[in-house]
């Protein structure tokens, strides 16, 4: 099988948001290119991630809106829900994008090996596959393996009753007792969903806030939404011991206060993620990583070895497909021979919690800490009229400006659809706009977008649908 | 006794910066006005620098092999004679002009190389003291801290260093100042100087591998007592220092250049603040895009738009201009500026290279085409100085003239018989009279008469600029490639004139001694091919001239007179135009002028030139 090893340009290793994107350009650019996948294509982000989880999340809030609808008159009889064809029907979905992208390299001309790489040398790539191996001679190499769940020694992964978001994701039914070890999106976002369908959620967090990193004021927020469903959190905790029985398990939980014992049928692990690097053999391409193996690259995504790069989970935080996807679109026209470099102003990203975070550029506390005055402005969705109107009152959008020059520097929205609001700003702080012209740019009446604009006029001193005391 | 701070003067049209090639004084040296100080070499020509006025050298402020930009201070002088003391105390102002901004330990970047060291000098090391322990001997014989030892930025809009020769291998042990790598950039090629005494711990890139500014070249183990010290000087040295002793005309002003926090963590971290350093800068993504695929530095432009905006067209203008990235307004601060901001503030320090134009032979072409295949054997010339500039000009020319070439033969059989008579006189007086100088006579009028060949277009006004003055360039063909001094005011000149002016200048360029003056300014350009070979040529036109023209090669052929077949000198000449300008008729009507000239040169004796 492995004679006569396949010739490329290009090797892209991984095919999530980073490597697909990548793989499609570097075709564009009339690159030979060869995409090696050893799981499924469209990596975590298509298959366990943000696709998935987004179908699983909008079923449960609808469960959630209709059992909740009898405010609005509505009273629903005899419900059934079954997370078995929930799940089904999810999985059409991923299948139906899955499918779209592979469709997409066969049009380009990308061809797919499947199997794990490993580099002989900084130009032969061997890929192990249960059908055998291929060897492939190639230019370039672009390395985008992506980062896996993170796992905990006590806590052993085993599929059945303690899982990864990626088990989490397929489950049928939704478990009586469901524990999260670890606050952060993956566990914040999974255990809402699971309370929507029904089952009772704690969450253990060994820090002293969820979702670490957010600015507090949006955490709180949804804080009040995970009590609102009943999920106990328990920060600054850690499950002590374990028991296994017929039926479940039984968690002993570590808190300040003390020890607390819960039942848990499933134990869903999400306390971060680990760079896909060591089985890639990096020593041989001269390829250097950092001390917890995520690949070092430059500005310009190029790696120690000047004809390899590497984009998205694999180089390191923040873990975003939008990220992965715009490294994968600069580092294609890097190793094309363009002139260009990743230059982005500002990475926004949303959290799909109940409410939903999205944030872009800085926040407050690091405007201050790069030396800046700034002016600050927020606005909250229960003085907009399309927010009380679709019962989602909760939250606010906070803008930081530049106190000198009036430039957006940061937006950080907690609120229903904040996710779809945060582009506005991120256009903006790419623009350079200040935060007058996002108040002067007219917002169509009545949206959730109007909040943007309104937090605008706050920043300027003269919202009209908040009191603001005179200055 | 007055302190002159010596500034790197305009050198010339469109020169932003010079290269310090080398030094003709120290500090300390007595010079006389005029005296040559410093020779500078800049994308056009190298030239030489002489001293304002009679004095003693205080201070130099740039070290061989550094890149200035026009308008930065070089040297400071000391008017008169001996060395007054307390004047130079006040000029020598420290080194990091230490940052307004309030910048933490770290931020002192040291100018680059203000210093006395001439070796090490340009490249401001960047050790950042490391945590961790070392890999190497902790335990006895007193622990190495681990530095991590980054490109340091070598010149203003150099983004990368290809290392070219490691001087040092792992576990060889280095002295402050050692020469321990050499970095060679779009610019120069600088060796970099150890920033401690220590051992190399770990070589990260291998030669030939091209490193972004600020990504770790190496590791040092520093002798604890080293590594602190090199931590403590991380704030800015009192630069005031020679006031005290001053008496002696203080030696070296400067303090060493000592290192300080140049960014070295860890990229994959930040990947996505890759511009942190322009956040400031209020221009589209599109707009970064282009800039970047120009290789202007975005940062340093003032942009035209409302509060400082950078539009599309301010980057365009500032690429045609050629003096884009490094011509704005104290283009020495900005960059210095840029630089050590980042640095300065942990969570975003990684941005700098990303930040600036990752390559600059972008510069010499506009969207640059993708690198040429890899072929076995292949040599990689790099891109710099005259060629660079001459690659930008010619792109920019074909990429804004219209051109079209119009080509006319022209009898000189009386011409060859002119030259040949004015030769032998011209030589009894050490003058020797080539053809140029009856090329220029004849074209001088024909330029009078058609002024649109003497001319510019300024597109942002929809204005064609008629020169008054005749400038002629005339292209020399040098070792370091095609230089053009102008002939100034060629009007009312004599032969003998023109002729020695044209042979200064044309020995200047040749040996690499242009002087400021001697390029830049011109109206119209004359190309002579034809002493190598060929019928005619094609010239590319010399922007935001119009007009060029090519001289070909005189050749006796058959030619038809009244009917019979006779041997006549025959030359080729070779008009380009920007049809922008000028039209096709127009040039004709130029060219019958110049042959009319020419095929019967009495005529240039009517000619009021």
């Amino acid at each position: 099988m492995a004679d006569t090893p396949k010739q490329a340009d290009v090797v892209v290793i991984g095919t999530g948001p980073g490597g697909y994107v990548a793989a499609i350009r570097l075709a564009q650019l009339g690159k030979r290119v060869i995409a090696v996948e050893r799981e499924a294509i469209g990596g975590v982000c298509l298959n366990w991630g943000c696709i998935p989880s987004k179908a699983m999340i909008s079923a449960s809030t609808l469960v959630e809106t209709i059992h909740g609808a009898s405010i609005m008159g509505i009273d629903v009889k005899d419900m059934h829900v079954d997370v078995g064809r929930m799940k089904a029907w999810k999985d059409t979905i991923v299948k139906r994008l899955t499918g779209g992208i592979a469709e997409l390299f066969k049009r380009n001309g990308v061809e797919m090996v499947a199997g794990d790489a490993r580099f002989e040398s900084a130009d032969t790539l061997r890929v192990k596959s249960s059908s055998g191996d291929v060897v492939i001679k190639t230019k370039q190499v672009l390395i985008a393996t992506g980062a896996r769940p993170r796992e905990l020694p006590n806590l052993e992964v085993d599929g059945e009753r303690i899982l990864t978001s990626k088990e989490a994701l397929d489950l049928t039914q939704a478990p009586q007792n469901f524990l999260v070890v670890g606050g952060g999106i993956v566990g914040c976002e999974i255990g809402t969903y699971m309370a929507k369908l029904g089952s009772k959620v704690t969450i253990v967090e060994l820090a002293d806030s969820l979702l670490a990193g957010t600015d507090p004021e949006l955490t709180k927020v949804v804080q009040r939404g995970l009590k609102k469903r009943k999920i106990d959190v328990h920060l600054q905790s850690k499950v002590s011991h374990l028991e296994h029985k017929r039926q479940g398990m039984e968690c002993v939980i570590a808190t300040p206060k003390g020890d607390v014992t819960v039942p848990a049928d499933k134990i869903l692990v999400a306390i971060g993620f680990l760079p896909n690097t060591e089985t890639l053999n990096l020593e041989a391409a001269g390829v250097e990583t950092d001390g917890r193996g995520h690949v070092r690259v430059d500005g310009r995504l190029m790696t120690s070895n000047p004809n390899i790069a590497a984009i998205g989970d694999v180089i390191g935080p923040p873990y975003l497909a939008h990220k992965a996807s715009k490294e994968g679109m600069v580092a294609a026209e890097v190793l094309a021979g363009k002139q260009v470099a990743l230059d982005v102003r500002a990475m926004p990203a949303a959290i799909f919690t109940d409410p939903e975070i999205a944030t872009v550029g800085l926040t407050e506390e690091q405007a201050k800490a790069e030396g800046r005055k700034v002016r600050v402005g927020s606005f909250p969705f229960a003085a907009n009229g399309r927010a009380l109107s679709t019962t989602h009152s909760d939250g606010f959008v906070k803008f930081i400006a530049d106190a000198d020059d009036d430039t957006l520097l940061g937006c950080h929205i907690v609120g229903h659809e904040a996710s779809n609001l945060i582009s506005e700003a991120a256009l903006a702080i790419e623009m350079g706009a200040t935060v007058e012209d996002i108040g002067l740019t007219v917002h169509p009446h009545p949206t959730l977008s109007e909040t943007l604009m309104e937090a605008a006029h706050v920043v300027e001193g003269h919202a009209v649908h908040i009191y603001q005391p005179k200055k | 006794m007055a302190t002159i701070d010596f500034k790197l003067p305009d050198i010339g049209e469109g020169v932003a910066e010079g290269e310090i090639t080398s030094w003709k004084v120290k500090a300390g040296d007595v010079v006389t006005e005029d005296q040559i100080m410093v020779e500078v070499m800049t994308d056009k020509a190298t030239v030489e620098i002489g001293s304002p006025v009679d004095g003693t050298i205080v201070e130099l402020r740039a070290a061989e092999g550094e890149t200035v930009p026009v308008g930065e201070t070089i040297i400071v002088l000391q008017e008169g004679a001996g060395g007054d003391a307390a004047a130079p105390a006040a000029s020598s102002k420290p080194a990091p002009a230490a940052s307004t901004k309030p910048a933490p330990a770290a931020s002192s970047k040291p100018a680059p190389a203000a210093s006395s060291k001439p070796a090490a000098a340009a490249p401001a090391a960047a050790p950042e003291p490391v945590a961790a322990a070392s890999a190497a001997g902790d335990g006895a014989g007193g622990s190495l801290e681990a530095i991590n030892f980054a490109l340091p930025d070598i010149g203003e809009g150099v983004a990368e260093g290809e290392v070219t020769r490691w001087m040092v291998k792992a576990g060889d042990a280095v002295t402050e100042d050692q020469p321990i790598v050499e970095v060679m950039t779009d610019k120069a090629t600088v060796e970099i100087g150890s920033p401690v005494d220590g051992q190399v711990l770990e070589i990260l890139h291998p030669e030939g591998a091209v490193v972004p500014v600020g990504d770790i070249l190496l590791v040092l183990g520093a002798h604890s007592a080293a590594a602190t010290a090199v931590g403590a000087q991380d704030a800015p040295e009192p630069a005031a220092e020679p006031a005290t002793k001053a008496t002696a005309p203080a030696p070296q002003a400067a303090p060493q250049p000592v290192a300080a926090g140049v960014a070295t963590a860890n990229l994959s971290d930040t990947g996505l603040s890759t511009s942190a350093g322009d956040r400031r800068v209020r221009a589209a993504p599109a707009t970064r895009r282009l800039a970047r695929e120009l290789g202007v530095e975005v940062a340093l432009l003032e942009g035209s738009g409302p509060r400082g905006r950078v539009t599309n067209d301010d980057v365009r203008r500032a690429q045609a201009t050629g003096g884009a990235p490094v011509a704005a307004p104290a283009p020495a601060a900005a960059p210095a500026a840029a630089a050590p901001a980042p640095a300065a503030k942990a969570p975003r320090p990684a941005t700098k290279p990303a930040a600036r134009p990752a390559a600059a032979p972008a510069r010499a072409a506009p969207a640059a085409a993708a690198a040429p295949a890899a072929l076995e054997g292949d040599e990689r010339i790099p891109l710099r100085g005259l060629r660079k500039r001459i690659a930008s000009q010619m792109r920019l020319s074909k990429d804004t003239a219209a051109h079209f070439t119009y080509v006319e033969e022209i009898d000189v059989t009386e011409l060859v018989k002119l030259r040949k008579a004015a030769k032998r006189k011209a030589q009894a007086s050490g003058v020797n009279i080539t053809y140029m100088p009856f090329l220029m006579k004849a074209i001088v009028p024909a330029l009078r008469e058609f002024p649109l060949l003497n001319a510019s277009l300024d597109e942002q006004a929809g204005e064609v600029v008629l020169r008054k003055d005749i400038n002629l360039g005339i292209a020399v063909d040098t070792d370091a490639g095609l230089i053009v001094p102008v002939v100034r005011a060629v009007d009312g000149k004599s032969l003998m004139q023109l002729s020695s002016e044209m042979a200064e200048l044309a020995d200047r360029a040749r040996a690499g001694k242009t002087r400021p003056d001697d390029i830049g300014g011109g109206t119209f350009t004359i190309t002579n091919a034809g002493n190598i070979g060929g019928m005619f040529a094609t010239p590319i036109i010399n922007v935001p001239e119009v007009a060029i023209i090519g001289v070909h090669a005189i050749r006796q052929r058959p030619w038809v007179v009244e009917g019979e077949i006779v041997v006549r000198d025959i030359m080729l000449l070779s008009l380009s135009l920007d049809h922008r300008v000028v039209d096709g008729a127009v040039g004709a009507r130029f060219m019958n002028r110049v042959k009319e000239l020419l095929e019967s040169p009495a005529l240039l004796l009517l000619e009021d030139i």
